[in-house]
């Protein structure tokens, strides 16, 4: 009876994070998602639903260093390696932006795949720079929108530099992203 | 007396077994000619295919040397025709995938498990709807019981009777009173409520009402301009609910709106 009891009691709290979690999302409160799922994430790393939600909160709440893991495990159904290769490219782009900003490292020998995310549009322009002395900034427009730029940054900070992006629809600020 | 009709049967029976292993033989003899004709016209005609293929890629081979230039053709004939289109076709597929690289390979999310997960939700209001349906067909039986002889019905019969009714009466109540409370402070959450509810009871001019109230107090409700949009199909202004669904995608980049115009599109919600 405490077996069966417990039995449900697990079950009905492993169904109550995931309810909770799409929940959550589906209120656009990602940190709050990703959190969430990083907390607990050993217990449903199997379950491909749960791994892919939390990744696309962590994509959404600019946590991309938590990709590696669900892109890494996400692999049994079509679906999850389409997202998993999506979150491969958006990982890298991240980790070559980032080397080139900080070391100059030139990235316009690369052909790449890229995505509809915003550090992927900001990778494809800054791609397509030839080998040049670093800037403080780099401003692009998005090829699509007119209206629409990246202002591309490095944030020095004492510990950590930081990629900062900015999305500006005519001149106003939409969103700040901060990768490191 | 001898009996020559009989005789002559005899004879004739005779005859024919006497013929018999000679028109086995001749029959025998004949598949098998024929057997070895097919075979050798077969034969024949695979000789010809590749006589007419020889034919066929001579040009060819004469078009790719005539581009290379001042090379002798007498000896390339016979080498060179089975490689000669695989070249011709890796030369293409260069071709192509330097067009390709041009053009960047983009890659999209695959957003399906969401809607799984949304298909898997449990409805909020479906278990109450349900037990109002049968509500409606138990009621008026069970009233009449319970004044006639209520003293002879089992205690257990009379709870589940009193369950049944309590549900009916509260999804009446509640739209009534959340309207009530509604317009005393103009809560969006309870107009929605509202407009939910009366989506689930299939009152989608209600719903769409409701839901248009919310959309006026708060546009960045989500499940607000879902009712509404799923209201506006459900009563036949589907173009509308489309044109609408895009826009408030534009605006809000909404995943839950994307999958239900995905669905309105393809015809799966109507």
């Amino acid at each position: 009876m405490k077996i069966t009891l417990l039995l449900f009691l697990t079950i009905s709290l492993y169904a109550d994070i995931k309810q909770n979690m799409f929940n959550l999302y589906q209120n656009k409160k990602f940190e709050d998602v990703c959190q969430q799922g990083f907390d607990n994430f050993k217990a449903h790393k199997q379950d491909e639903e749960f791994v892919s939600l939390y990744a696309f909160a962590c994509l959404k709440s600019d946590y991309i260093d938590r990709l590696a893991v669900p892109t890494a495990v996400l692999k049994f159904s079509r679906e999850s390696r389409a997202n998993s290769a999506y979150f491969a490219v958006i990982l890298m782009q991240k980790k070559l932006l980032y080397h080139a900003l900080v070391d100059n490292y030139d990235l316009s020998e690369f052909r790449l795949p890229t995505t509809d995310y915003v550090l992927s549009r900001v990778f494809d322009l800054y791609a397509k720079l030839e080998k040049h002395e670093p800037r403080a900034f780099y401003l692009f427009e998005d090829p699509n929108d007119p209206k629409l730029t990246y202002k591309l940054y490095l944030s020095r900070d004492y510990k950590l530099d930081k990629i900062v992006i900015e999305e500006f629809y005519d001149t106003i600020t939409i969103k700040r992203h901060v990768y490191w | 007396m001898l009996n020559l009709h009989e005789l002559e049967q005899r004879w004739i029976r005779y005859k024919i077994k006497s013929y018999l292993p000679y028109i086995a033989i001749i029959l025998s003899i004949s598949i098998i000619l024929l057997s070895i004709f097919i075979f050798l016209q077969e034969s024949t005609a695979t000789v010809n295919k590749n006589t007419i293929l020889e034919k066929l890629t001579i040009p060819e081979v004469k078009a790719i040397v005539s581009v290379t230039p001042k090379k002798p053709l007498v000896k390339k004939k016979t080498v060179v025709p089975a490689t000669s289109n695989k070249e011709l076709t890796k030369i293409s597929k260069r071709e192509r995938s330097l067009h390709n690289s041009t053009n960047k390979l983009t890659l999209s999310p695959s957003l399906g498990f969401m809607k799984k997960m949304q298909t898997d939700q449990q409805p909020y209001y479906k278990t109450e709807n349900s037990n109002e349906s049968n509500d409606i067909q138990v009621e008026v039986p069970v009233v009449t019981v319970t004044h006639k002889d209520i003293q002879n019905l089992q205690h257990q019969e009379l709870k589940v009777v009193k369950k049944i009714t309590i549900t009916h009466k509260n999804t009446h109540n509640d739209i009534a009173e959340i309207i009530s409370r509604f317009k005393k402070n103009n809560n969006p959450a309870l107009s929605l409520f509202v407009a939910k509810k009366y989506y689930e009871l299939g009152d989608y001019r209600q719903a769409y009402n409701y839901a248009l109230i919310t959309n006026q107090i708060n546009r960045d409700i989500d499940v607000s301009w879902i009712i509404f949009t799923k209201s506006l199909v459900k009563l036949g202004k589907k173009e509308k609910a489309m044109k609408i669904l895009k826009q408030y995608i534009n605006q809000s980049h909404s995943n839950q709106a994307q999958i239900l115009l995905d669905e309105i599109i393809s015809g799966k919600f109507k």
